[in-house]
């Protein structure tokens, strides 16, 4: 409830500023005519190009990152020597801001998706990883005891407790990992491309469209809070045991 | 069904800060099949360490551990244990959890979920199969965490402090709980515990360990008739058993004191 009244106020306090406030129509756009020039992009189908480019960068970087990013986060988590070797490459590469690369990998693969996809990948990769290593490594040792006691082996143990127990982790670094990735989107887009929301936002204030550069923000926007919420539901479907249910009075 | 237990020239010694500490050293001890005993000792005499041995949890540096024929060098079948923190996996519910042991034993769903319905029941659990540990009392969770142990239908049971952190009353209704099951299906029992009268109360022999290094110090018959209720521990019979305890293993502490200022 609390929550619906933030939102109207701050719609309410857009609309007056782009009124009232800033009424230059190329700095500013009022929410009213961002939704109406939102609903015109999507009545004219001109939006898709772009929402399908950045979505398939997004998509197929932040997939591939999810995937290999658990595989190598549970070997590293679970071997001593691996850890040894890698973690402090790890966590370098992780607090390298990987996003001013991308100027190198347009340069390296052109300007068309696949250097996008290459700088998202990245950007997710390591988040994805060190939160993997690190549920990993924080296993509680009597939860792995207990399951040693009934014999369970090696690949026993990793399956059946390190993993459920790394899950919160996981799904932390995928939280994590996106929100690097649609920033990533954007940045690698602005660098060079041909379409794809960040490129439309960039190309809209080349042309002081600001409208457009509002409809492009906003659907980012709200896709960050859909995907968001998306992994909240995940992580109560497969994690119950972190959200104790609340006590009904 | 239940096995003996037999340990000869046991030792373990650990190695603190460039330190060698005898924990466990040269201990014998014979455990007949059925027989219920108690380890008792001050905290860090070794009898955690003792009881990890003989489920293989904690490797031997010396002697022989053979339960029924079989010598220990791992975790084995024939041993159910009951961890003090309950160890329970979060993650499962009450019957995955109690179906663990069976699940790593290949054993097909349906067979395992009937025996944990089954021990739920046992245990005084039943209509809580699909709670997850975290929506129980503690006195529920160590119900759950001994039925686990039950569940690969072992024929020893080593119970390390099992109800430490439970308040006074759980703690009572878990002793009678755990008379009850042990009455029901048998085991050889170690049950370790720093508390006299609960040792006094369940077991048919306290052994009673001096510390640094682990030795046995006394082995003492338990006399009382079975099936034994709570009225037990108020009669004088059964105090002046605590009171003979208490006096053994006084001086003791003493000296531990004298050891650690």
């Amino acid at each position: 409830m609390r929550a619906v009244i933030s939102f109207v106020v701050f719609a309410l306090a857009w609309e007056l500023t782009g009124r009232f406030l800033i009424t230059g129509a190329y700095a500013f756009a009022p929410l009213s005519v961002v939704v109406v020039e939102m609903w015109r992009q999507f009545a004219s189908g001109a939006i898709f190009p772009h929402l399908l480019t950045s979505g398939y960068e997004l998509g197929l970087g932040f997939g591939i990152a999810a995937v290999i990013g658990i595989a190598i986060g549970v070997l590293v988590g679970v071997s001593e020597t691996l850890a040894d070797f890698l973690l402090p490459l790890i966590y370098a590469a992780n607090a390298t801001p990987i996003v001013a690369l991308a100027p190198l990998f347009i340069l390296l693969l052109g300007v068309g998706p696949t250097s996008k996809v290459v700088v998202i990948f990245l950007l997710c990769y390591f988040a994805v990883l060190v939160n993997t290593v690190a549920g990993i490594r924080t296993v509680d040792r009597q939860l792995v005891e207990a399951a040693r006691a009934f014999r369970a082996n090696r690949l026993q143990i990793v399956r059946l407790v390190m993993l459920p127990f790394a899950v919160p982790f996981i799904i932390a670094g995928l939280r994590t990992a996106l929100g690097r990735g649609l920033v990533g989107v954007i940045v690698a887009e602005l660098y060079g491309a041909s379409a794809g929301l960040g490129w439309l936002a960039w190309s809209a204030s080349e042309q002081m469209n600001a409208k457009l550069l509002f409809v492009a923000v906003t659907i980012l926007a709200v896709s960050g809070v859909t995907c968001t919420v998306a992994l909240d539901v995940l992580e109560r479907r497969i994690a119950p045991w972190r959200h104790p249910p609340l006590e009904v009075d | 069904m239940s096995a003996t237990i037999d340990l000869r020239g046991v030792s373990k010694r650990f190695n603190r800060g460039g330190n060698e500490l005898a924990v466990v050293d040269h201990l014998d001890l014979q455990i007949g099949a059925g027989e219920f005993v108690a380890l008792l000792g001050p905290s860090g005499c070794g009898k955690t360490t003792l009881l990890r041995m003989m489920d293989g949890l904690t490797p031997i540096d010396a002697g022989t551990i053979h339960i029924g024929a079989e010598r220990i060098t791992e975790p084995s079948g024939s041993v159910g244990f009951v961890f003090q923190a309950d160890a329970l996996w979060p993650w499962r519910t009450v019957t995955e959890n109690v179906s663990f042991g069976l699940e790593i034993l290949g054993r097909p769903r349906a067979e395992y979920e009937r025996s944990a319905r089954e021990l739920l029941e046992l245990v005084g659990l039943h209509g809580f199969e699909h709670h997850h540990p975290h929506e129980l009392s503690g006195g529920m969770r160590q119900r759950v965490n001994l039925a686990r142990a039950l569940a690969v239908d072992p024929e020893v049971l080593l119970l390390d402090e099992p109800f430490a952190s439970l308040d006074a009353q759980t703690r009572e209704v878990m002793q009678l709980e755990l008379l009850r099951i042990w009455q029901a299906r048998r085991k050889t029992v170690v049950f370790v515990t720093h508390q006299i009268d609960e040792a006094v109360f369940l077991a048919d022999r306290v052994v009673v360990m001096s510390a640094r290094p682990g030795r046995i110090r006394d082995d003492i018959a338990i006399p009382f008739a079975r099936p034994r209720d709570l009225g037990l521990k108020r009669t004088p019979e059964f105090n002046a058993v605590v009171d003979r305890i208490w006096h053994l293993i006084e001086d003791q502490i003493a000296g531990l004191r004298e050891v650690q200022s």
